[in-house]
């Protein structure tokens, strides 16, 4: 599978060691506007969204939509095999008996909604087969705090505040490739 | 952090004075509707069990979070431990409905029970083979041994929280958390008995497996929405500040997934027994899906079921305080119609109605469950004090 490279920004990698003086430095970035890619924790920290100013992801729109499609995709089998193409009667209950029909609708929405939530989930995650991951300092699967910065005119004041802001370690000999087939449904300013 | 609530003397009258009206409005039906004792007992039980099953899972409840080691709650725990303290009212109401029977030939357990009339008994070949179970003795010393548990299991729960506030330490928790690993199984088994006996035995003849977790499912959803409820008077005069959106929306999530669950078990049950067709099974339904009954039928599912679901799906739904307390007032009605529909066709029958009895005993029980919600939680501080997951309820974050 050919890698389109799409974006080459400069950027340097800060690496933290503690999650409140992340949330520090980057509730301080924030107010500066400087440019933040990405940031990289080794667990989930609680109230890091609101501070990047991360809008809270469509997922559940999403999730209707595959839930409507499966309930859809339920009634036709349903309603083709057993009503159109080979009517049967059961019992004496009606030709399409809904009620009876309801687990086979039920774990079809469930199922479809399931299935297309995971698919959704990668896509947006940049977690499709093919992508390369690329890993920005191994340390940030393990203990460390990574925060991808832009690189723009304020180079020197973004690295002297970072450093004002108790960074562990700056490096700026790296720039960000978003090989990813397709374009990057969100970015992070 | 000690908060305190006072339990005032204008609180008093209000809730002493709704439950003394609740008994003007009984004594006005047995005026108005008089010569009904299937409609009077029927309306004692119904609002009887109504919030004592709903005080009965806030003890469940805690002890689910302490097993499961859930931290959100801890900081809205003493609601659940006031709500307890209800439980022993429920004794009472089970006695008494026992006592009634010696009154009269028609009054207490022979008004609701058809199993409870000895000539009914004995032309009837399947009663008779019941009769060891389904008998008058045996059925108080189920009720009150189960009752008396439960409500002492709460109060242990309460001992040991406030014992907590005041020495600290992990031998308290640990304690509730040994309590609850005994105490959830037997909760389990004996919730489900208790709705045989008070609910499912009023039709004799008719029986499902699932029934007892249906209630289950109802009760749950009750205890949720009166807890959220009491969370938002609180919070609208001005106590419990700690509480926020995201405790109220972990409730609310419990009150959206458990109306999905009971509607689940609804269909579980519903579903068989229409597909089955068995003679013996089919006239639960009938009586309830035809005549006078249809319409409260389809209100009850759309009730206990679409509203909440479709009220409470999207995220902020569930963390605006009076989108929640709009909710919680439509699921209060919706358990009430679900048992008034489990209670009233065999009991009450063609008496019943909606009047001064219903109206009089929601009241006469509502006032005894917030006079002895409000003195507990006044009683204790509001923020438990000592509890390992406090911390981390305060700092919750969804």
């Amino acid at each position: 599978m050919s890698i389109i490279k799409i974006r080459r920004t400069n950027c340097i990698v800060a690496v933290f060691n503690d999650d409140e003086v992340l949330m520090g430095a980057l509730r301080k970035s924030r107010e500066k506007g400087y440019g933040i890619i990405e940031v990289f924790t080794p667990f989930p920290v609680h109230g890091i969204e609101r501070v990047l100013g991360v809008k809270r992801s469509n997922l559940g729109v999403a999730a209707f939509a595959f839930g409507c499609i499966g309930l859809l995709f339920g009634l036709s089998l349903t309603g083709y095999t057993n009503t159109f193409d080979w009517p049967m009667n059961i019992g004496g209950k009606p030709i399409w008996p809904l009620l009876s029909f309801m687990p086979i609708l039920f774990e079809c929405t469930v199922l479809i909604t399931a299935l297309g939530m995971v698919a959704t989930y990668l896509c947006i995650s940049r977690l499709a087969p093919g992508v390369i991951p690329v890993i920005y300092e191994p340390r940030s699967t393990a203990d460390k705090f990574v925060v991808l910065l832009e690189i723009d005119s304020r180079a020197d004041e973004i690295r002297n505040n970072m450093k004002a802001w108790g960074v562990e370690e700056l490096r700026d000999d790296v720039h960000v490739d978003h090989n990813m087939p397709f374009p990057i449904p969100f970015k992070l300013k | 952090m000690i908060r305190r609530i006072e339990f005032t003397s204008r609180n008093k009258t209000i809730f002493m004075g709704a439950s003394i009206l609740g008994v003007v409005l009984i004594i006005l039906g047995l005026i108005v509707d008089h010569n009904q004792p299937g409609r009077f007992w029927a309306n004692f039980l119904l609002s009887g069990f109504y919030f004592t099953a709903f005080s009965v899972l806030a003890v469940a409840f805690m002890a689910i979070q302490y097993l499961a080691s859930g931290a959100w709650s801890s900081g809205i725990k003493r609601i659940f431990e006031a709500m307890g303290m209800y439980i022993p009212v429920g004794i009472g109401v089970i006695v008494v409905i026992f006592l009634a029977t010696f009154i009269g030939e028609n009054n207490g357990m022979h008004a609701i029970y058809e199993w409870t009339h000895a000539d009914v008994v004995k032309n009837d070949v399947v009663l008779q083979g019941k009769s060891g179970y389904l008998n008058m003795p045996f059925w108080l010393i189920r009720g009150v041994f189960f009752l008396a548990i439960w409500a002492l299991a709460g109060r242990a729960y309460r001992k040991y929280s406030l014992n907590e506030d005041e020495v600290g330490g992990m031998l308290n928790y640990n304690k509730s958390f040994r309590l609850s690993a005994f105490f959830l199984p037997f909760f389990g088994f004996t919730f489900c008995v208790a709705s045989w006996d008070w609910l499912m035995s009023i039709q004799p003849h008719w029986y499902s497996t699932i029934f007892g977790v249906n209630v289950f499912a109802s009760s749950l959803v009750g205890c949720m929405t009166l807890t959220n409820l009491i969370i938002i008077i609180l919070k609208k005069n001005g106590k419990m500040e700690w509480v926020n959106e995201n405790h109220m929306h972990d409730v609310s999530k419990f009150m959206f997934g458990f109306s999905i669950f009971w509607c689940y078990t609804w269909v579980s049950q519903y579903l068989l027994i229409w597909y089955a067709n068995l003679p013996e099974e089919t006239p639960y339904y009938l009586m309830r899906m035809h005549g006078g009954w249809k319409s409260l039928f389809f209100i009850n599912l759309s009730l206990n079921f679409f509203a909440p679901f479709l009220l409470f799906m999207m995220r902020d739904a569930k963390r605006n305080l009076n989108w929640v307390l709009f909710v919680c007032i439509v699921l209060l009605l919706a358990k009430y119609i679900d048992w008034y529909m489990i209670i009233m066709p065999m009991t009450a029958g063609k008496d019943s109605g909606f009047g001064f009895y219903e109206i009089g005993f929601w009241l006469f029980f509502a006032g005894i469950f917030a006079y002895i919600v409000g003195a507990s939680l006044a009683k204790a501080n509001l923020l438990p004090k000592n509890h390992p997951y406090l911390v981390e309820s305060l700092h919750h974050d969804i």
